[in-house]
């Protein structure tokens, strides 16, 4: 006698056989075994913070203040020790008394315009650069003259400290260009050597958002020449 | 285009002008239709993860290969009609590197420019000028021999330009301008209130006749500049592609242009918006370095 159920069993096998006969043909991986391998590939993966989180708007329609004052936020609550902010249309760096105002009530933050300190808080958890296109190239130029009056041989180590010391410019770990636009719109070239580049359409403001990033900065093998 | 190259050209720095698949000379057609970028810069990178995944047995090998791609590629953007071509062969922190490795590399290096000197006939045919970027200091006496005498034997071609970065990090390239400055400083040759963005471009590597790359290709799925050409490349397009260097083919090199050629118009206006913020008074002067014999003096021009 023929059973019913294996029939239905035998059915259901074949179904599945060809589903990923096709998949496997057109090279796509089911919905299922996509969240399987991505839930294998975090188990595998250490998630790391960047230290120092770096932001290029690349369009100036998403230049938008609240969103920035959001991430400041996200960047506590993840652990993000530095922030800077880059926006080469000026727009951020002349709504600093705003965000100055909402750092002051809100958030713990030291504050710095262009390099120059604008707020600081003793117990600070996060400090927050926010850079227009005079600290590109121009900085540089700066750095130049300053340590042209030296006697001493010009090194790479005493260019990244002048950078350092007076317009606070480090390397940033990570760089979220945000926008479509393909370019770095001049950030701060001497910062850009081991940066890690990631695109996003719009500004990851939220902890959820943010968090997505921080996993795909995970996912990057870093060699340093290696 | 690979299967069209006799042995000898597969292993030099000139393919053959053969005709191009249909394919390829349909694609060309449509993309020359529209503007093409005058000079791309290539990170090379791959070459190891593909001579392991291909089982070469060496990461030499996986090199050989990328060198052989870099020949053709020359090919497609010579028809492309790109003038200039600036490449990373061999970084300063790549002397980290197994000794096998680095040795490896030296010698394909002392081998492909020994090679571009005797293929006399393919030079003066092509016309292409060699320059060389980087600190050289840090190679034998041999390879920096052959770099002087290629450049020297190309320095009158003008129907286009390679550069080669080796070895070379941007900010080994910056803190030597920076020192060249410092060096006319004290000599009462330049003012510091001088110093300019065209004065350190002047005494940068490219700044012997080198222009700013329209367009920035790195491959192998890395995000990053990797210390190259970060000055030169601050305003560029950067076009980041997921294949290994030696599997960067035809129809790569179209889709970067293609996506070149999207973004133009929106690249050029955020460039032309620090050209606005750039007017202030010293920034007019523009400096040209000249070099006669061991002697390099800056000379201005007002713009």
């Amino acid at each position: 006698m023929i059973d019913v159920g294996w029939i239905c069993v035998g059915a259901v096998r074949a179904v599945y056989w060809l589903v990923m006969l096709v998949c496997n043909f057109l090279g796509y991986s089911p919905l299922w075994a996509q969240i399987a391998m991505k839930n294998r590939k975090m188990d595998n993966t250490r998630i790391r913070i960047p230290a120092h989180l770096a932001v290029c708007f690349t369009e100036e329609k998403l230049i938008d203040l609240n969103d920035v004052l959001e991430l400041m936020d996200s960047c506590v609550a993840t652990g993000i020790r530095q922030l800077s902010l880059y926006d080469p249309f000026g727009i951020l760096v002349a709504q600093i008394e705003q965000i100055k105002q909402t750092c002051r009530l809100f958030n713990r933050v030291d504050l710095f315009s262009d390099g120059k300190s604008v707020h600081s808080n003793g117990l600070s958890n996060l400090q927050v650069n926010v850079l227009s296109r005079n600290m590109g190239k121009k900085a540089l130029v700066e750095a130049c003259k300053t340590l042209c009056l030296d006697d001493d041989q010009i090194t790479v180590e005493k260019i990244s400290k002048t950078l350092e010391d007076r317009f606070h410019l480090s390397d940033p770990d990570f760089l979220l260009q945000i926008g479509n636009v393909p370019t770095l719109c001049g950030y701060p070239p001497w910062n850009l050597r081991i940066t890690e580049f990631l695109q996003s359409p719009r500004l990851p403001c939220s902890r959820r958002a943010l968090d997505s990033c921080v996993e795909a900065f995970s996912h990057r093998d870093i060699r340093v020449g290696k | 285009m690979a299967n069209n190259l006799t042995g000898e050209e597969e292993a030099g720095w000139f393919v053959a002008q053969q005709a191009q698949p249909w394919w390829q000379w349909l694609l060309r057609r449509f993309i020359t239709s529209g503007p093409v970028p005058r000079h791309v810069a290539f990170v090379m990178d791959g070459n190891r993860r593909f001579a392991k995944t291909k089982l070469l047995g060496s990461v030499v090998k996986g090199h050989e290969k990328g060198f052989e791609q870099l020949a053709k590629i020359l090919d497609w953007c010579n028809r492309f009609g790109i003038h200039e071509i600036t490449v990373y062969a061999f970084s300063i922190e790549n002397f980290k590197r197994s000794d096998e490795e680095v040795n490896g590399l030296m010698r394909l290096a002392e081998e492909k420019f020994q090679k571009l000197l005797n293929e006399t006939e393919k030079l003066d045919e092509k016309r292409i000028r060699f320059c060389f970027y980087g600190n050289r200091t840090l190679l034998s006496d041999r390879l920096q021999k052959l770099m002087s005498d290629i450049e020297k034997r190309t320095e009158k071609f003008n129907r286009g330009r390679l550069n080669v970065c080796m070895p070379y990090t941007s900010r080994d390239e910056i803190s030597r301008s920076f020192e060249t400055i410092r060096k006319q400083v004290k000599e009462g040759k330049v003012d510091v209130n001088d110093i300019n963005e065209s004065m350190i471009d002047a005494c940068l590597d490219s700044g012997g006749g080198g222009t700013t790359p329209d367009l920035f290709i790195r491959t192998s799925g890395e995000h990053r500049l990797s210390d190259f050409l970060m000055w030169q490349a601050a305003d560029t397009h950067v076009y980041f592609d997921d294949v290994l260097w030696p599997e960067f083919g035809y129809y790569n090199l179209c889709k970067a242009i293609l996506n070149y050629q999207y973004y133009r118009r929106t690249v050029e206006k955020l460039v032309s918006l620090k050209l606005e913020a750039d007017d202030g008074p010293t920034s007019s002067n523009k400096w040209q370095m000249e070099i006669n014999g061991n002697e390099a003096t800056l000379i201005a021009s007002k713009s």
